[in-house]
């Protein structure tokens, strides 16, 4: 798989189709968004499930500044067949430059008939249409809570960050500051988690790297964010592993409405020319969030 | 053979002696037609001496006298002219008050014949019969627009209407150097007159090839020209120059810093064939004067390089072009009382097609790419698929330009007063094609340090397509007054402020280093920077402020020049490193410099017997700001360009009244440069050098034999120095000539 292409170009083929019956700013338009998966909390058990391929319909109306939802492949239970569910004429504004639309109590239509089983005592979606470059890199932030019993989060796949990466290293007392590395983080259903850094440096003057991190353990805290941890890894560099940059004490904590901080430790390995292995350790503290540099 | 050559064409000469001729006499220094139509009296005066300009010109007496064929020639004798002879005749670098540019745009124009060359590539030639050299120092751009930021050339070739005979030329010297000639002039009515002339001349060079044993700068090359000058009618007159030449040079003769060796093991060579039609009409009435200058350029070359320079099988470069180019000049030119104006219109076109592959080679591979990566992850090594791959690059590049340009004049008494104005539009597109096809294999090192564990193998597939296209305006002022002396030779003193600009475009040289960093992109190292960011330049501006004068004494016998000039120049067409390559550089409009300085020019002509002609310029050219994303060079001097030039010559002629020598000349010049600093870093430099020549002429009114020497001394000094892949190179400078040259003037 080759490195560049597929941190962009795998995220505008698999994930969001936007269309626009008109231009945005028209009468209304449809989205749809599909590259998630639910992390369905159990609020009496405390287990929760993970369903995956959920596809959502979003209807902005611009005009009246309503929205209706439709969700297909919808399931909060083993056993519970997946049904599709409609809630109509929720609104929406414009809060923090995401489309945001909140409801509670609402009775969603299941079939043609209103389900009041199924009530969706609280929902919240925000919509960051975003483009990098020439590519639509939306951020889509959905929970709901069902008949009270259900805390239902749509995890995104592929989250693209940007932001400030500093590094210090014990060898130098000036941190080195930059913020062109771009984190593209993939999270699966099984709850595990691939980071791509495009563009990783630690040190001026040092050619720019391409590192994967493989093997994330990811935790969803449900309408809140995800944890990342690792305690030690070797990243991975155009599919060859490094093992002389291996990655260690990993922390990510994520907000879905905000960012990503993340922090981990790189320590480089060389040998001398006198056969010596030298190790610089590096300390690298990234302050992400969605905004474009 | 060539001895058998050489003693046919001298017999030859000879048997023609019994021939009866007339002789038309030496060729005067500073001979100025008022029957040619040349692009500087078009547009300005036919004598450069009463303009506001500080130029130099360089007669046919002194062009004879100093061998001069080609503007190589003429370094230093102008002052703050610097043209350094290195590389092949594609490498045609030219200093002007330290203004310059080894690689892309010049920042000096060049008009053969009244034909500007648009490519500086093609600034070296040689040419038989000039008349006349002019070199016009300082902005050119309001009335010859783009790339004459430093200054402009004028190559006039003898013309049919003022000569009418037979030329023969045969020349031998060091280095196995042979030169033969021939021209011959007809006037075939008292309106129509042509000339044809032919040239071929070779030499073995001076340098070897310590890896072959073979000689590295030799080269053969020939020329044929035919003009045509035909006064159709009292008000009409019309000139066509055709030209072609072709030429062939092996060898780029540089030698390693470290080893003082010329060595290396790839195949170099440059060859050229080059077209060239220029046409000129001038229609004169009563009013004003229109003319028309339209001219044709074909240039196919191809340039090969070992690029390391070493005997070892690093990298190779070809580099093959073909390119043609339109141009179109139409000026109008009158006086109204004390009142002068001047008007025209340019357009041009220039196509260029260029196939330029690099190809590596094994140790390339290793040192450049393999070790680079193995030393970031030694457990990991990769091992290159093929001992070879080419990184290919195609490019097709279009430019057009459209300029219209006005100066007015004022007499009042002794003061005339100019201003100028153009306005230059340019478009410059590029299409370009960038592929590689190679592959390599990473080895699973965890255990063992052998490459036996396959890890996986990667194909390294490049086909880039792609365009790019700017557009310029400039606005380019002049403006200019000049106090008359009052004497009775033509004096004055002048100050002017003119604005120069250096064209931009695309470097397409640094699509190596984009294809170098997509090679490492695939690898997972470096960034991938923008094309456009990496290969396109702006245009360099330049603002040049300058008092002078021209004077004469009374009895003629003295002519000085003298001139005192600064120059800031802004938006530097400079290579950058950005941040985060190892290898890659980008071109940038980054720099700002400013140059200051003096020049002085003299002739002295105390008796017919002897002349005296001495120039002296100083440049001070440093960088005002200049960081290159690894070092800041503010302050620093500018490479290449010279502190000092000087030239200072003597001549004596001895009149004989016998039957076979009509007269006996001797001369003895002397020029010398520098200090030139070789690096942005002032880190290493050339300090000033002066070569000593001399000459040695028997005169008849059929013939003349020169004996020459040049750099009489055997000076060791270096033209040109450069840093590749971390190795030091230069080239030293031609040592120790001597020669003999024939020349028989049958005339008519």
């Amino acid at each position: 798989m080759k490195t560049i292409k597929s941190l962009l170009l795998s995220l505008v083929a698999t994930m969001f189709l936007a269309s626009c019956a008109d231009d945005p700013e028209g009468p209304s338009s449809t989205q749809y968004y599909g590259d998630c998966f639910h992390h369905v909390y159990n609020v009496m058990s405390g287990s929760y499930k993970i369903f995956d391929a959920p596809r959502y319909e979003f209807e902005f109306d611009y005009s009246a500044l309503t929205a209706d939802i439709t969700i297909d492949n919808v399931k909060f239970a083993d056993g519970m067949p997946a049904i599709s569910m409609t809630m109509k004429d929720l609104k929406w504004n414009v809060k923090n430059k995401f489309k945001t639309i909140e409801a509670s109590d609402v009775i969603p239509v299941v079939d043609g008939k209103e389900m009041p089983e199924y009530t969706i005592n609280s929902i919240k979606v925000e919509i960051l249409d975003r483009y990098v470059g020439a590519y639509y890199e939306p951020i889509i932030n959905i929970n709901f809570i069902v008949n009270s019993a259900f805390k239902v989060t749509a995890v995104q796949k592929h989250i693209l960050y940007m932001g400030e990466t500093t590094v210090t290293s014990g060898s130098s007392s000036n941190p080195f500051t930059n913020n062109t590395p771009m984190y593209q983080l993939t999270i699966d259903k099984e709850l595990t988690a691939q980071l791509k850094i495009a563009g990783a440096k630690f040190a001026q003057g040092m050619p720019a790297l391409d590192m994967v991190f493989k093997g994330i353990a990811v935790g969803i805290n449900s309408g809140v964010g995800y944890s990342l941890n690792s305690e030690k890894l070797i990243p991975e560099i155009n599919d060859v592993p490094y093992p002389n940059y291996e990655i260690a004490n990993l922390d990510g904590e994520g907000v879905f409405s905000t960012g990503l901080n993340l922090s981990f430790e790189c320590n480089i390995k060389r040998i001398s020319d006198s056969n010596e292995v030298i190790i610089t350790p590096y300390m690298v503290n990234a302050t992400l969030n969605y905004e474009v540099y | 053979m060539r001895r058998k050559y050489i003693i046919t064409i001298i017999g030859l000469c000879v048997s023609l002696l019994g021939v009866r001729a007339q002789s038309s006499g030496a060729v005067a220094d500073t001979t100025l037609s008022l029957q040619e139509i040349s692009v500087s009296a078009i547009k300005q005066s036919s004598n450069m001496r009463v303009q506001p300009i500080s130029s130099t010109t360089i007669g046919g007496g002194v062009i004879n006298r100093l061998n001069i064929d080609a503007m190589k020639n003429v370094s230093e004798m102008a002052p703050n002219f610097y043209m350094p002879d290195y590389g092949t005749r594609m490498t045609s670098s030219i200093y002007v008050r330290g203004l310059g540019a080894r690689i892309d745009q010049p920042v000096v124009g060049l008009n053969v014949d009244n034909v500007p060359f648009l490519n500086k590539d093609n600034y070296d030639f040689d040419a038989v019969d000039i008349e006349r050299i002019e070199v016009l120092r300082g902005p050119q751009s309001t009335l010859y627009g783009r790339n004459t930021m430093g200054g402009l050339i004028n190559v006039y070739t003898l013309s049919p209407m003022k000569y009418q005979g037979l030329r023969l030329l045969a020349e031998y010297g060091s280095g196995n150097s042979l030169k033969t000639a021939v021209s011959y002039y007809a006037k075939f009515q008292p309106r129509l007159a042509m000339s044809w002339s032919g040239y071929y001349s070779m030499t073995d060079g001076f340098f070897d090839n310590k890896y072959s044993g073979a000689d590295c700068d030799t080269e053969k090359q020939g020329g044929f020209r035919w003009k045509t000058q035909w006064r159709i009618s009292e008000s009409v007159n019309l000139e066509n120059v055709a030209s072609a030449q072709l030429s062939r040079q092996e060898g780029y003769p540089y030698a390693s810093i470290v080893t003082d060796e010329i060595n290396y093991n790839d195949t170099c060579f440059y060859k050229r064939t080059g077209v060239t039609d220029g046409l000129t009409i001038k229609w004169l009435n009563d009013k004003f004067t229109l003319s028309s200058i339209s001219s044709f350029q074909y240039i196919d070359d191809n340039m090969t390089l070992d690029q390391d320079f070493l005997p070892l099988e690093y990298f190779t470069l070809t580099q093959k072009r073909k390119e043609w180019a339109l141009t179109q000049d139409v000026v109008a030119r009158g006086n109204v009382g004390k009142y002068n104006w001047l008007g025209g219109l340019f357009v041009f076109y220039k196509s260029s097609d260029m196939n330029a592959p690099v190809t590596f080679k094994d140790y390339g591979i290793d040192q450049l790419i393999e070790k680079h990566r193995n030393e970031a992850n030694p457990y990991y090594p990769v091992n290159w698929d093929d001992n070879t791959f080419v990184l290919g690059s195609d490019f097709k590049t279009s430019t057009w330009g459209v300029a219209i340009y006005h100066q007015s004049g004022y007499k009042i008494g002794r003061w005339d007063f100019s201003a100028g104005i153009r306005l230059d539009y340019e478009h410059v597109a590029l299409n370009y094609h960038s592929y590689c096809n190679t592959s390599y294999t990473t080895y699973d090192c965890t255990e063992t340090q052998e490459l036996e564990n396959v890890f996986n193998n990667h194909e390294v597939k490049i086909d880039d397509r792609g365009s790019l296209d700017k557009s310029f305006v400039e606005l380019l002022p002049k403006v200019s007054v000049t106090y008359n002396l009052p004497t009775i030779n033509p004096s004055n003193i002048y100050a002017s402020v003119s604005k120069g600009y250096k064209a931009g475009g695309y470097n397409t040289q640094m699509f190596s280093d984009v294809l170098q960093q997509r090679i490492m992109k695939f690898m997972g190292l470096g960034m991938k920077y923008d094309i456009d960011d990496v290969v396109g330049y702006d245009p360099e501006e330049s603002t040049n402020y300058e008092i002078g004068a021209h004077l004469t004494t009374n009895n003629g016998i003295l002519n000085a020049d003298v001139a005192m000039f600064y120059i800031d120049c802004r938006d530097q067409q400079l290579t950058m490193f950005p941040d985060g390559t190892t290898t890659g550089r980008i071109m940038a409009n980054a720099g700002k410099t400013r140059s200051y300085g003096v020049e002085a020019s003299v002739m002295y002509r105390p008796s017919v017997k002897w002349m005296v002609n001495a120039s002296y310029g100083l440049t001070d050219a440093r960088f005002v700001e200049f960081n290159n994303g690894k070092n800041d060079y503010s302050g620093k001097r500018i490479p290449y360009a010279p502190r000092n030039t000087m030239f200072a010559g003597v001549t004596y002629r001895q009149p004989l009244n016998t039957k076979w020598i009509n007269g006996l000349s001797f001369n003895l010049n002397c020029r010398g440069v520098g200090s030139i600093y070789w690096d942005e870093d002032n880190s290493v430099k050339q300090p000033f050098y002066a070569l000593l020549g001399a000459s040695m002429r028997l005169e008849h009114s059929l013939y003349s034999i020169d004996l020459w020497a040049e750099n009489i001394t055997d000076t060791e000094y270096k033209t040109f120095y450069f840093v590749s892949i971390g190795n030091g190179f230069y080239q030293q400078g031609k040592p120790a000539r001597i020669g003999v040259t024939l020349r028989y003037n049958f005339d008519i």
